[in-house]
Formats: C-alpha cells, sequence, structure tokens
C-alpha cells in the first residue's frame, strides 16, 4: 500500500509536470496562425507589446495609449484625417461621420473609414516563440480620393445655406469620389432602436427618399420596355386616377405633354401614366438588375469600397395602384441612396465608360456594373433628359452655367408650407462629376444655391476634367 | 569564529536554515527586479462611477510591495529561527519552503495585477491562512496525542456538526446565490469552507475509517453529495477536488482497485451530467466552458476572457513581457484569481510558470516526508501525508491546465498564487495539519518546549473534558450510530504505534 501510495504522488507529479509542457506547447503552436486571424481590435491591442514600452503621458486613458504602429489617413490633397503618430486619431465637423473609431465595438461600424480599413492602418504582427510579438510590419498611409478643400467647401456652403443636409460627388469616368459632404450626420441606432449618443453617420450613405430625382429611374424602365418616352402622349388635368380609386396629384395643370416635357417639368401626371404602361413584373426585375432591392428581394450588394451602403428599396405590386405608382414617381415608402443615384447619374453621363465610385485611392476603377448592359437605354434616358435641361432648366437661367444636365425633386413636408425637403440628381461635363444633393426642410432656393456653390468650389479645386 | 564553523558543520542548520537565506535572497533580488521594470508604479484600469468612465491610473507600489514583503520576511526568519532553534525539523522546511516560495510570488503577482484594495485583501487573507497554518498544525499535534477513545467520540460528534454547517452554508449559498454562484456567503467561499472541514475530518479521523466501515460510508456518502451539490452550483472544480479527495480516502481505506472503480464511475455519472445538460440546457455556461476546452484559440465558442489571457501569454512569448508591462493582463477578468497562471507566465516568462509549478511539486513531497518523517505516525498518517499531496497536485493540475485549454475552466483557482476564496486558507491548512502530524513530541526538550508541552497536555485534558461534558450528545449520536449499524465506539482496533 505504501508504495503504491508513493507511486501515485510521483505519478501524480510528473503527470502535472508534462501536461503543463505539452499545453503549453500546443498553444505555443497555434500562436502564429493565432496572431494572423486576429480581428483588427484584437490586433490594435496586442500590437502595442510591438514597441515594448508605454508612453506614460498617455497612461491617463487607455484609449488615448499610444499606437505609433498604426498609419495614417489622408485626403488626395493631402490633408490628413487621422495620424496615429500624432494622436490616437483626430475628426471634426467636415468628415464627421466617416473615420470612426478603430477601438470601439459600437454598432454601425461598417460604415466608418477607421474600423473597415483597419487592416491598411494596422501592423501585421510577426510571431517569435521565444520573444512573443516581436516587431510589425509598418502599415501603409491610406489615402482617400476625397478632396478635402472641396470637402471643407462644401461643408461650409451647406452651413451658409442654413442646411441640413449632403453632397456627394464623383467623377464619373475615373470612379474618385471627391466629396461625401454632410451636415450634420444622422445619428445612429441601435437595435433596440435607442440613439447612440455621438454615433453620427456621413448622410451620403444612408438612404433618403428620392423625390422626383426617381423619374429619372422611372424613364430608364419605361425605356427598357420599349417605349419612346418622347412620343409617349398624355394629358395632365392636374389628377390622375388609377385602378384602385386613389388620384395621382400633380403641381401644375400641363395639358398634353410628351416624356421630354414630362420631365422637365415633373409632371406626376404623365408619369403616372406612363408607368401604367409598364409591365410589372419586367418593372421590377429591370429594378434588381439595377442593384434594388423590390418586395424584399434583391440588393444586398450595396457598398462604397468597403463601406456598407443601404440598399435602394420599393415595393411594386401586382398592379399599378397607388403605391407602387407613387414609389415610382418617388415618394411613398421607395428609399435610395444617395451614393447609388450619384452612380446612376454617372452611368447616364458616361454610358458604359462610367466607374463605381471608390474612395480609396488603392481601390482599383472598375465600370459600373449595370452601365453596359444597358448602355443604350442609358443613352437614350440621356437624351431625354439633355433636352428636358435645356428646355425647361437651363431657359430661365437659374442654374449654374456649368451644370450639363440636372433633376430636382422635391419631398412636400405639409401642403402649403413653402419650407421643403429637396434632392437635386446632376452632372457637369465640364468637371466630369456627378453628384447627388439633399436638402431638409429649407428653402426651394437652396438646392439652385448649393449647386452653384459646387460648381465654383470644383472650378477652384479640382478643376475642369482632362 | 569556531562556533560559527561547528554551526555550519551542524547538519540541522544547514538544513533548517539555509533553505531560508537561499529564499530570503530569491525574494529581495526578485522584488528588486520588479521594481526596476515597473519604475515602482503599476498601471491599472479604474472605472469611475460617477463619471461613466474608465481611466488608467497609475499606483506607487515600492512602499507596500517592500512593506508586505518585508512582513513575509520576517514571518519566515522567525519560523527558521524556532524550527533550528527548537522543532529540528527537516520536515518543517521541506513544506515550509516551497510554500513560502509560492505564497511570496503570489504577493508580487498580486501586487501587480489586482487593485490596491485586491492586493490587500490578498495580504490579508494570507496573514490570516498563516495563522490557520499554525492552528492547523496545533490542532492535528493536538488530535494526534488525544487518547484514540476520545477522538472516537469527537470525530462522531464532529460529522455530524461538520455535514450540518456544511449543509446550512450551502443551502444558504443556494437560496442567496452571488454572481450566479451558490459559492460565497458573506464573502467566504461555502465551498472552501466544506472542503477544509472534510480535510480536517479526513487528517483526524483517517485511522478510524481505515477499521469503520460504516465511518467511512457515511464520510464518502457525504463526498459525493457534497461534491454533486458543488457541481450543480457551478463549483465544478471544488467538485473535482472533494470527490478526488474521497477517491483518495478509498484508495487508502480500501483498496487502488476500488478506487480506479470510483473514479471511472465518476467519470461516467460527470460524462452523464454532460449528455443531460446537453439535451435540457444546451445554452448552459457549463457547456460553453467544455465547448472551448481545447479550442480557445480557435473556436467563436471560446471564452473571451480566457483566449485574451492565452494571447497574452503568447505574447511575451517564453521571456515575459516584464512588470513595466503589466496593464493589459491586469485589465483581463480574473487575471488575480482564475487565469493567475497565465498572467504569471505572460508577465514573467515560461521559466517562473515552471518554478511555481516545481515549487508545488516540492510542497507535495514535503506533505508526504512530513507524516513520513515522525515516529508516532502510523499507516494512517503515512497515507495522510500522501492523499494531501495528491490532492494538492490535482487542485493545482485543475486550474493549470484549464489555464492552458487543455481542460475547461472550472473557477478553480492556482493555490497559494491566485486570490480565490479562501483556497489559500484551506491550503495552509492541509500543510499545517501534515506539519503537525510531523512533529514527534520526543524532540521537545527545550525549557520552552517543556512549556509548550504542558500547555498541550493542558489543552489535550481539556478536549477530553469538553468530549466528556457533552456526553449526552455524544452518547445519542453513538447510539443512533450503533442503531445504524456502526461498531462499538470504543471497539474500535487501535494502531499499536499510536499506542
Amino acid at each position: 500500500m505504501k508504495k503504491k501510495m508513493h507511486l501515485l504522488v510521483a505519478v501524480a507529479a510528473v503527470a502535472l509536470i508534462a501536461a503543463a509542457a505539452v499545453g503549453y506547447a500546443r498553444l505555443l503552436l497555434e500562436a502564429g496562425a493565432a496572431f494572423n486571424n486576429l480581428s483588427a481590435s484584437e490586433r490594435r491591442t496586442y500590437s502595442v507589446i510591438a514597441d515594448g514600452t508605454y508612453d506614460e503621458a498617455h497612461l491617463d486613458n487607455l484609449a488615448q495609449r499610444p499606437v505609433q504602429l498604426l498609419g495614417s489617413v489622408a485626403t488626395a490633397d493631402g490633408q490628413v484625417l487621422f495620424d496615429a503618430t500624432d494622436a490616437y486619431g483626430r475628426t471634426d465637423a467636415a468628415t464627421t461621420g466617416l473615420l470612426g473609431d478603430l477601438g470601439s465595438l459600437a454598432v454601425q461600424q461598417s460604415q466608418y473609414i477607421l474600423p473597415n480599413y483597419a487592416d491598411h492602418l494596422l501592423p501585421s504582427l510577426r510571431y517569435n516563440a521565444v520573444t512573443g510579438v516581436v516587431g510589425a510590419e509598418v502599415p501603409d498611409k491610406l489615402t482617400l480620393n476625397l478632396r478635402w478643400d472641396l470637402q471643407q467647401k462644401m461643408y461650409q456652403a451647406l452651413h451658409d445655406w442654413g442646411e441640413t443636409g449632403s453632397v456627394a460627388v464623383y467623377n464619373y469616368t475615373t470612379g474618385e469620389v471627391l466629396c461625401l459632404a454632410t451636415n450634420p450626420g444622422w445619428q445612429a441606432m441601435d437595435d433596440a432602436g435607442e440613439f447612440l449618443d455621438g454615433a453620427f453617420i456621413n448622410r451620403n450613405l444612408g438612404v433618403v427618399t428620392p423625390a422626383s430625382t426617381m423619374k429619372l429611374v422611372t424613364m430608364l424602365l419605361l425605356v427598357e420596355q420599349g417605349f419612346a418616352p418622347e412620343e409617349l402622349w398624355f394629358t395632365c388635368g392636374s389628377t390622375h386616377g388609377l385602378c384602385d380609386g386613389n388620384t395621382v396629384r400633380c403641381h401644375g395643370w400641363h395639358g398634353s405633354l410628351n416624356g421630354v416635357k414630362a420631365l422637365g417639368v415633373s409632371c406626376n401626371c404623365w408619369f403616372a401614366q406612363a408607368i401604367e404602361c409598364l409591365d410589372v413584373q419586367r418593372a421590377a426585375a429591370a429594378l434588381r438588375d439595377l442593384g434594388w432591392c423590390v418586395n424584399g428581394e434583391g440588393g444586398g450588394s450595396a457598398a462604397l469600397g468597403r463601406l456598407n451602403l443601404y440598399d435602394c428599396t420599393v415595393e411594386i405590386h401586382d398592379r399599378w395602384d397607388f403605391p407602387s405608382v407613387w414609389t415610382l414617381i418617388g415618394l411613398d415608402a421607395g428609399l435610395v441612396s444617395p451614393v447609388w443615384m450619384m452612380e446612376f447619374v454617372g452611368a447616364l453621363a458616361a454610358g458604359d465608360a462610367a466607374a463605381q465610385p471608390r474612395l480609396m485611392r488603392h481601390e482599383l476603377p472598375q465600370t459600373t456594373a449595370y452601365a453596359s448592359a444597358c448602355a443604350e437605354e442609358l443613352a437614350a434616358v440621356r437624351a431625354l433628359w439633355d433636352a428636358a435641361y435645356e428646355g425647361w432648366y437651363a431657359a430661365d437661367g437659374a442654374w449654374h452655367e456649368d451644370i450639363t444636365c440636372a433633376k430636382t425633386g422635391t419631398v412636400d413636408q405639409k401642403t402649403g408650407d413653402l419650407l421643403h425637403d429637396k434632392r437635386l440628381a446632376g452632372y457637369s461635363e465640364k468637371y466630369g462629376v456627378a453628384f447627388y444633393i439633399v436638402t431638409y426642410g429649407k428653402s426651394d432656393q437652396a438646392t439652385k444655391g448649393l449647386s452653384a456653390a459646387l460648381m465654383e468650389a470644383l472650378a477652384e479645386t479640382v478643376g475642369p476634367a482632362a | 569564529m569556531t562556533e560559527s564553523f561547528v554551526k555550519l558543520k551542524d547538519r540541522c542548520f544547514v538544513v533548517t536554515v539555509l533553505p531560508t537565506l537561499l529564499l530570503l535572497l530569491f525574494q529581495l533580488v526578485f522584488v528588486a527586479v520588479a521594481l526596476l521594470q515597473s519604475g515602482g508604479e503599476v498601471a491599472y484600469r479604474s472605472y469611475h462611477a460617477a463619471e461613466d468612465a474608465v481611466y488608467t491610473v497609475l499606483y506607487p507600489i515600492t512602499g507596500q510591495l517592500l512593506g508586505r514583503m518585508a512582513v513575509l520576511m520576517v514571518i519566515e526568519g522567525a519560523f527558521a529561527a524556532v524550527n533550528y532553534r527548537y522543532l529540528r525539523s527537516e520536515a518543517a522546511v521541506s513544506i515550509w519552503i516551497p510554500m513560502m516560495l509560492l505564497t511570496s510570488v503570489g504577493v508580487v503577482l498580486q501586487t501587480f495585477l489586482n487593485s490596491p484594495a485586491g492586493s490587500a485583501r490578498h495580504f490579508r487573507l494570507l496573514l490570516l491562512s498563516l495563522a490557520g497554518f499554525a492552528a492547523a498544525a496545533l490542532l492535528a499535534h493536538l488530535v494526534h496525542r488525544l487518547p484514540l477513545a476520545h477522538r472516537g467520540k469527537l470525530l462522531r460528534w464532529g460529522l455530524f456538526a461538520v455535514l450540518a454547517v456544511i449543509g446550512a452554508a450551502l443551502l444558504v449559498g443556494m437560496l442567496h446565490p452571488t454572481n450566479g454562484y451558490a459559492g460565497l456567503v458573506g464573502g467566504v467561499s461555502v465551498a472552501e469552507l466544506a472542503k477544509g472541514f472534510i480535510m480536517v475530518y479526513v487528517a483526524a479521523g483517517l485511522q478510524q475509517m481505515q477499521s469503520d466501515g460504516k465511518l467511512r460510508r457515511i464520510f464518502l456518502l457525504a463526498s459525493l453529495v457534497l461534491s454533486a451539490l458543488l457541481a450543480v452550483t457551478n463549483g465544478v472544480g471544488d467538485a473535482a477536488v472533494v470527490a478526488a479527495l474521497a477517491v483518495l480516502v478509498i484508495w487508502v481505506t480500501v483498496s487502488p482497485l476500488a478506487a480506479c472503480g470510483v473514479t471511472a464511475a465518476g467519470l461516467g455519472a460527470a460524462a452523464g451530467g454532460v449528455l443531460l445538460l446537453r439535451c435540457f440546457r444546451p445554452d448552459s455556461y457549463m457547456l460553453q466552458r467544455i465547448a472551448g476546452m481545447g479550442s480557445v484559440l480557435t473556436s467563436e465558442a471560446a471564452n473571451a476572457q480566457h483566449k485574451r489571457s492565452v494571447l497574452l501569454l503568447l505574447r511575451s512569448g517564453m521571456l515575459g513581457s516584464g512588470t513595466g508591462d503589466t496593464l493589459l493582463v491586469s485589465n483581463t477578468y480574473a487575471c488575480a484569481s482564475d487565469m493567475a497562471f497565465n498572467s504569471l507566465c505572460s508577465i514573467f516568462g515560461i521559466a517562473m510558470g515552471l518554478m511555481v509549478l516545481l515549487a508545488v511539486v516540492a510542497l507535495a513531497f514535503g506533505l508526504r516526508r512530513t507524516t513520513q518523517e515522525t515516529a508516532a505516525g502510523g499507516t494512517a498518517h503515512y497515507s495522510l501525508g500522501n492523499i494531501f499531496a495528491v490532492l494538492l497536485l490535482v487542485e493545482t493540475a485543475i486550474p493549470v491546465l484549464g489555464n492552458l485549454n487543455l481542460l475547461p475552466l472550472t473557477g478553480l483557482s492556482f493555490p497559494l498564487l491566485a486570490t480565490g476564496g479562501s483556497m489559500m486558507l484551506t491550503t495552509m491548512t492541509i500543510a499545517g495539519l501534515c506539519l503537525g502530524f510531523g512533529l514527534p513530541s520526543s524532540q521537545f526538550t527545550d525549557p520552552l518546549c517543556v512549556k509548550a508541552e504542558h500547555l498541550t497536555e493542558g489543552l489535550v485534558a481539556g478536549l477530553t473534558v469538553l468530549a466528556d461534558r457533552f456526553g449526552p450528545a455524544v452518547d445519542f449520536c453513538c447510539a443512533l450510530w450503533e442503531r445504524l449499524g456502526g461498531k462499538q465506539v470504543n471497539a474500535i482496533p487501535v494502531d499499536k504505534e499510536e499506542l
């Protein structure tokens, strides 16, 4: 018995040491792969060791721990938005809602630059079993296509006009996103619908009611189904009755008109009657081909580089009842992403040569996905739009001369109220840019003023296209 | 000079004092390096409720660390002097040195990982545990000298009392669980309390259990019930330790084969419990812990804090990150308790991890050596040392292998190193019990020791009177005992060596 007990103690002791050695060796074998597979925030945490010491000046707040090995984010014209060697990071009014917080786990991280491009900002950890994390590859400098000067000017213009809204501008031939100004960002909510303090997201990355700018899309649906809008004549008597007994109202009495004039005067009655000519299923399929989510199907691929965008959504029923028609006129439940609308305008302007918007300089240019498939239809709509703009917008001389084409949209807040939410989709061949402007609850003149300010800012910053 | 030379030649001096001097030297160097690396300050995350913000605060630690180590060193020096002057026990050294080595490493570790209040609590618990160590040694010595007839009476009386206290404490714990555990009542771990009682009981009654099958069965049944209660109240680690203790008692009092059979049955019951959990509570916390076993770095189901502690261990490599870089480690949940081994290796390197494991092994061998050394120790005392040695190794293996992801985390913390409930108290109680049994009275020849001997005899006499005074209660227990089929109290065969 004594011998067995003696043996038991010895066996237990040897087993303890041996098992600990095996456990530690096993972890060491997995360590290299484990450090390679860390998430961005984990990599940031464990990379701090690479420089070996803390800067005690930053020890008063953990969030300000020095992160010397992190890279920087700068705009195309050299303005540093985030520089980890200087400070933890800074953001200001003009870039609100774009950078985000690298260390934060707040919701809506998918729409911020820092967390989504963290692999460019964080070092690649190198692991050595003896000394642990021994060093790291210095990360790249992350350069945006954004123009800081243009961003600042448009942010200032939004302020000057007292507007809550956003301005998105991109070069439709190179895809470079030049401006994503917002004032202010929209406040993010958590899953329970509670507003998150300080979590503001760039409005350009959200979705808005398109209002009459949607009519450009509807015009494409008509062309795609073989209609020639310029030969399609309907009569506007300021109202038009639909199959479900509801009535589409127009803001004026336009009489007999074709598609060109209808686009120029933004006649709801003409578009309602034209929409009734469309095949519902084909229209839905065409919208899905454009990347839309129709009746809950399709979409899901909306993105600006690695930043997730909300899908453009629309509900179309089996027959052209009021909600379906009203949605394709641009109101009711349909929602569009300003970035998607900007790209769509770019596709109208450049046809199959149109490029997808790209925020980062290192991202390769890609053509707009649907542009080559419907290049002829896009060209036809552009011709209609050009004619409509020339005939009705440019004619009153109120729009800036550098604007090639534009289409306004109005979301009525209240009958008789002079303050409206406005939209403006347009492009300028002179500068090679497409833009989409959103304003909330201010004067009708705001979009004209903002578009003029945009053209002047482009002249001062980007200059005419080559 | 000549006298010193004579002392140096004295084997007792070399064996008892020299290890203490080496221990003191190690502690001085260890503390000096730790303070130099850290610059005398430790960064610790601190939550400020008023601002709802977390700040990293720098605490000066030089004074408190030096003060605590000075207290420990004085105690160590005093023990060495007493041992050399009076006890002259080599076995006591084999317990004391590894125990204090682990303890001092634990004090330094807690100073860098715990908040100032937390490390102060750890040190208070350490002083309490050292008092418990001394009390357990005295108790073991008294019980050892108690006439066997009275010991038998007290044991039976004590068994009912112990079971009542443990049951009541567990009931209170289950009715008022703290943080989901039925473990804490008024800050004292019920599991540790129960374990402590059972260990004392095993120490006092192992010899009786060898001859009294009924007493053994009652004890094993009580252990089984306690183990099951601990398991269902999330105290899986403590349940495993109590079960291991029961198995070891079976090993000693019945046969190794029976112990193996009970172990197999216990593992089968544990597997059955896991299957039942999978069927009825598939999202249980315990299953999550088991699911993370072996895959903490790769599984998404792994415990996030455990993964963090493993990554911090690996991040520092084999050499450790040093005490100048403890913020990330101390910011890991349970770094000072459940994850203490990973935290230690992360800061001081794997060499320190290996050293504390070897210290535990040395302590285990010290425990079994102590009870072997005494001439008065019979088979039971010999077995007791072995039982507690294996138990200590099991108690160490569960958290260490849990930390290294070979076992699920159980909530059990590294003995003497971690701040974990009252485990330090029970571990030192074990050490004290073994030491108490290992102190033969034949060496009490010094005049001071003669006084102590008289005091001991007085206490023994007091206990005897106490046992007699509670005669009716003891008689009732004995009657109940006999009715249940137990043997006559005075009919217990007596080990010759005991007489």
